[in-house]
């Protein structure tokens, strides 16, 4: 099978940068205030609290949190295939919101605020080229 | 400030409509208030137009206004499109409002005009998606429904709200709609239609969302000299208030702080509280959205909205109409349209020309409009006070 250049599938993040992975593990990239600590997902190059930019450097933030809020989304934008889970977590220790796509458990299944969440890499979708497109994802830790 | 008021305006009926033109909307909407305050279209000065969707829907991403107003002859005068996603046309009427108020205008136009449906509720959706971060959460799959279910869930734990005190409001809203010429939906629906039609984003179902509409809306305001000559029974505008939210990554997405800030500014400013007003047009986008809203602006306390659609408080003859029109549940949200069809509402209202849906004796009326989603947060929350 012959294949040019053209054919080759890409693999695309949809928000670019928005992790790196340190030791296999994933973390989200944002930015830090090191006057009043604030964190910022995605990052924030002026502390909304400080008003400044001195002092707010980009970070690696947690990979871990807890369920803030989710639903079931079943009616989306044509890129997406739905039902997907959706929520907020809450990510430690910087205690800040993040919404994510949930993976990892089954939609029939009720997750309860508070439960222990933790980050993955996992295809979003694929767009119109066929490209695969990738996110950060959270998924309730298995004990 | 100058105190400003309304003397005209003007509503297209709210439905699907995907083969007329946006200008045919907007022409309609924009004459009829025109007509309704007895001027020439060369008496206008300058006109705000709002709009959302359009961009995305037909294209139409730019100069709005200058297409709409042409057909009613308004040429050579300030047009400026406006936009803030739900909250477009309330914004467009604050800014006429501040153009008369200020005194460097005496006779402003604003004019709300939408086409939401596309019949591709994909489409639809995706236009309503730019109320969010399109770059971040809408890119991620957060749909403007899937939003108003997070903060459903949160309030529904914080508040033990019941999914079937939630469909009460789209319940409400379907009977009112029954009682409005111009509304998209006529037809009344039970707490068990609500809950049993197909999941949206759960727990909001179809008939918990707003339906995908079009239409147009158009109000003629003027200062306290010109209105004098045009009518005796201007309606005045008491206060305007325009918040943003706080985008604080940590904070309680079960209260919408910028509604709080926004509803305290636009009593202070009309000198009246809750307690005066007898109608309120409230962005009702999603049954939940009602509840926080009538809450947030502080129109009913914390936490009590359930017990009030117990009680039927909250219905046209109770202790407050809320959303007499049939809100955007049942009379449509054709997305830029909506402010201004809210202001219109209630003018109908204070001068006693509601018709079925009147609510007797009204004196004093809110309209309010909220915009996107941002940061887990509201951009805009746009809030008017109308008195006789």
């Amino acid at each position: 099978m012959s294949t040019s250049l053209y054919e080759e599938k890409k693999t695309i993040e949809a928000i670019p940068g928005a992790y790196e992975i340190v030791d296999n593990q994933p973390h989200l990239v944002g930015t830090q205030c090191s006057t009043c600590g604030a964190a910022f997902f995605p990052p924030r190059y002026i502390c909304s609290y400080c008003l400044t930019d001195e002092g707010v450097q980009k970070a690696r933030l947690g990979n871990k949190g807890k369920l803030y809020s989710y639903t079931i989304i079943h009616v989306a934008s044509k890129e997406f295939n739905p039902p997907y889970a959706f929520g907020f977590v809450i990510i430690e220790p910087e205690n800040i919101r993040i919404p994510t796509v949930l993976t990892g458990f089954d939609l029939d299944e009720e997750l309860k605020s508070g439960t222990e969440m933790e980050m993955v890499i996992e295809t979003l979708r694929h767009d119109e080229h066929g490209n695969e497109i990738v996110s950060y994802m959270f998924r309730p830790v298995v004990r | 400030m100058r105190e400003v008021a309304v003397i005209g305006v003007g509503m297209t009926n709210f439905g699907k409509f995907l083969e007329t033109p946006i200008k045919e909307l907007g022409r309609r909407a924009t004459w009829d208030a025109i007509k309704d305050a007895g001027i020439s279209p060369k008496d206008i000065q300058i006109a705000y137009v709002g709009n959302a969707c359009l961009g995305i829907i037909t294209g139409q991403a730019m100069v709005l206004g200058q297409i709409i107003l042409k057909e009613v002859g308004v040429r050579g005068i300030p047009i400026t499109n406006v936009e803030n996603a739900c909250a477009s046309g309330s914004s467009a009427f604050r800014e006429a409002w501040m153009a008369v108020a200020s005194g460097m205008y005496d006779i402003a136009l604003a004019v709300g005009a939408e086409k939401l449906y596309a019949g591709d509720t994909k489409l639809s959706t995706k236009a309503l998606s730019g109320g969010s971060e399109v770059e971040y959460e809408a890119n991620l799959g957060l749909t403007m429904p899937g939003h108003w279910a997070l903060r459903a869930k949160r309030f529904m734990e914080k508040y033990g709200t019941t999914k079937e005190q939630l469909a009460k409001v789209s319940v409400k809203n379907h009977k009112n709609g029954c009682l409005n010429p111009r509304s998209q939906y006529k037809k009344p629906c039970t707490v068990e239609e609500v809950l049993n039609s197909p999941m949206i984003a759960d727990p909001l179902t179809l008939l918990s969302c707003n339906p995908l509409g079009d239409g147009a809306a158009a109000a003629v305001l003027v200062s306290k000299d010109v209105a004098a000559k045009y009518t005796t029974t201007p309606i005045w505008v008491a206060a305007s208030a325009l918040t943003t939210g706080s985008y604080d990554l940590d904070r309680e997405i079960s209260r919408n702080q910028l509604e709080e800030v926004a509803g305290k500014q636009a009593f202070e400013m009309a000198g009246i509280g809750p307690q005066d007003l007898d109608l309120a047009e409230v962005h009702d986008c999603f049954t939940i959205a009602e509840f926080m809203r009538v809450e947030g602006l502080g129109l009913v306390p914390e936490g009590e909205y359930g017990k009030w659609l117990d009680a039927g408080l909250s219905e046209i003859g109770g202790k407050l109409a809320v959303n007499p029109s049939g809100g955007l549940l049942a009379k449509g949200h054709p997305v830029g349209a909506t402010g201004v069809a809210q202001v219109a509402e209630v003018v109908w209202h204070l001068r006693g020309e509601a018709g079925e849906r009147q609510v007797q004796g009204a004196t004093v009326g809110l309209a309010h409009c909220s915009g996107g989603g941002v940061a887990s947060d509201t951009p805009a929350c746009c809030v008017h006070i109308l008195k006789k």
